[in-house]
């Protein structure tokens, strides 16, 4: 009997603490009533409501007036029907909510059905974050999309998807060039890491097909 | 019906090339235009102008290069050569074929052009980072009326430490050239290494070989071959080459030594020796997990007294973080529990403005506030 209070009362505080971590307090009380509405209506819906919270509470932290934090709430929950219905099957709250943040930097969905179908068992919240990345570095959207689904493709490793995604940034800034050379030169430098690419251009006409150097070298 | 379904195969592994490979491939081009001193065979030594251009497509599965290059000795004596490499490899990520090609063309003032094409299929074991490949080849070579085919048996193996590349290459040739290049037909043997450095601006490069000639040459002979490139602006580079080169009987160019700078131009930015350095005083952020909960997170601010945090996965309440060595990292160490995937941040040195780490993308929440875009892997 003492045993069963026990477990009761654990399921209590877990139900408790995962209800805490929804609730919203906005700087006024009809903020925070709208803002818990649309949380409210997202937990209904099956939905991670926890990322409505934390952009929610963003825009608190930034000082953005009532309607622009009842805004934001409802943009976030319509990316997260959106999104969840772009990475189908994978149904991981972490994935949707990766999924709702590219959304947010204008990733289109087709990317990320894409994304999706390229890794069909393991999550894709990391590849969806470095895809974020890449567009907030200004990496044209569509050749971000390439790169990650690449990546994907000849079985980069999470921690290799983060080297890219955290450095591109101060490539940028260290090239002074775009963007886009920036993440090529990443992608290119991370080949050899990755699944074979065929032997280079210079491995084949130096010691592959020929056994003496050709092209440019050679006057 | 075998030979259909092989046929099939290959059709289907190009298709799956141009679908998933084709539109996501990065192309770089390069054009060239330098000046060396050379000694061909039967050419009196003297000084060379050259320009030739590369075009480099790099797929997931796929390579292909085009290169040209004109080189003017005299007012009446030109090369030029002009070639094409591709290669093909199995799907990823552990491909076991490979499938090369190569076509050239020499041609030379006085001289008969050469046009070569070769074919390759190796098998292959290992990663990018270490491996070795054996295969079998061939082709044909014409140059004036006459016609040879080459064999080849080819082997190598690459192992990629940091910035130094390792390779080493063993081949077997036999082939009928013109009268011209050899009285008969020709077979040997080539053993070579190469080591390549490439890191930031510069790229060095050392290879050489040993050729041991079974029938219509010298028993034994020898070709060295050293580079540098130096990238001191985005788009241009400077090159130094010099070297020393065995006839080549398939493509029909001849015994070369040189020596030559030239400047490279490309359209791509690449780093150089013009970029800043990273100023490693400013705060640096970075992430890394320590099991399927917790992650741990270090800042590297080598002049701060006191740093601290706030982020999505702090509920945005200020963490002060404690030093560690070199570093900083959350107090009582263990990592936090942080879930996969994108999280924003921000710090605080000495009780300063709150500030993105120096290498996080930057997402600005508000005209006033910016946060760091962290990926936790």
């Amino acid at each position: 009997m003492r045993r069963a209070g026990l477990v009761a009362c654990c399921f209590a505080l877990h139900a408790a603490a995962a209800q805490d971590s929804l609730r919203f307090s906005g700087p006024d009380a009809e903020t925070s009533r709208q803002v818990s509405q649309i949380i409210e209506s997202a937990v209904a819906a099956g939905l991670p409501a926890s990322q409505i919270v934390a952009k929610a509470n963003l825009a608190v932290l930034v000082r953005a007036p009532g309607p622009r934090i009842v805004e934001t709430a409802r943009a976030v929950a319509g990316r997260l029907e959106v999104a969840r219905r772009s990475i189908m099957p994978h149904e991981l709250p972490n994935d949707i909510v990766n999924a709702e943040e590219a959304l947010s930097y204008n990733v289109p969905t087709d990317i990320l059905r894409q994304i999706s179908k390229a890794s069909p068992k393991a999550p894709i919240a990391v590849p969806l974050s470095v895809l974020t990345q890449l567009v907030v570095t200004r990496v044209p959207v569509d050749r971000a999309g390439q790169i990650v689904l690449a990546m994907l493709r000849r079985g980069a490793t999470p921690a290799q998807l983060q080297a890219l995604g955290n450095g591109v940034d101060a490539d940028v800034r260290l090239l002074g060039a775009a963007a886009l050379d920036a993440a090529n030169l990443r992608y290119k430098n991370l080949n050899p890491f990755l699944a074979p690419m065929p032997a280079s251009a210079a491995n084949a006409d130096n010691l592959g097909l020929s056994s003496s150097p050709t092209g440019p070298k050679k006057p | 019906m075998r030979r259909a379904r092989l046929f099939s195969y290959f059709i289907c592994q190009l298709g799956s090339l141009a679908s998933s490979g084709f539109l996501g491939a990065q192309v770089e081009s390069s054009l060239e235009i330098g000046a060396s001193r050379l000694r061909q065979a039967n050419v009196p030594s003297g000084n060379s102008f050259s320009g030739g251009a590369t075009i480099d497509w790099l797929g997931e599965r796929g390579q292909l290069r085009a290169t040209a290059l004109a080189s003017r000795q005299t007012e009446s004596r030109w090369t030029g050569q002009a070639a094409l490499f591709g290669s093909l490899i199995g799907n990823s990520p552990s491909p076991w074929w490979q499938l090369d090609v190569a076509a050239s063309n020499y041609a030379q003032t006085s001289a008969l052009p050469t046009t070569s094409a070769e074919g390759a299929a190796r098998a292959r074991l290992g990663s990018g980072l270490r491996g070795a490949a054996l295969g079998l080849g061939g082709g044909a070579s014409v140059t004036g009326g006459h016609t040879g085919g080459v064999q080849r048996a080819l082997g190598d193996g690459w192992w990629m430490l940091g910035p130094e590349r390792f390779v080493a290459s063993f081949g077997w040739t036999h082939t009928s050239p013109p009268k011209a290049f050899a009285p008969s037909a020709v077979s040997y043997a080539d053993a070579a290494g190469g080591w390549r450095h490439e890191a930031g601006a510069l790229s060095l490069g050392i290879s050489g070989g040993f050729r041991f000639q079974s029938s219509g040459g010298p028993d034994v002979d020898s070709w060295q071959l050293v580079d540098g490139t130096a990238w001191f602006a985005p788009h241009a580079a400077l090159v130094l080459t010099a070297g020393r080169t065995l006839a080549d009987y398939v493509r029909g160019t001849p015994r070369t030594t040189w020596a030559g700078v030239s400047l490279r131009l490309s359209p791509s930015a690449h780093f150089s020796l013009a970029h800043r350095t990273p100023d490693r005083s400013l705060p640096r952020l970075a992430v890394t997990r320590i099991n399927a909960e917790r992650v741990e997170i270090e800042i590297t601010a080598p002049n701060a007294a006191t740093v601290e945090l706030m982020a999505d996965f702090t509920e945005w309440q200020p963490i002060k973080l404690e030093r560690a060595g070199g570093v900083w990292r959350v107090a009582g160490g263990g990592g936090r529990p942080i879930t996969s995937g994108l999280h924003r941040v921000s710090i605080r040195v000495d009780g300063g403005p709150w500030t993105v780490p120096s290498n996080l993308p930057r997402a600005d929440a508000s005209p006033d506030a910016s946060f760091g875009l962290v990926t936790v892997p």
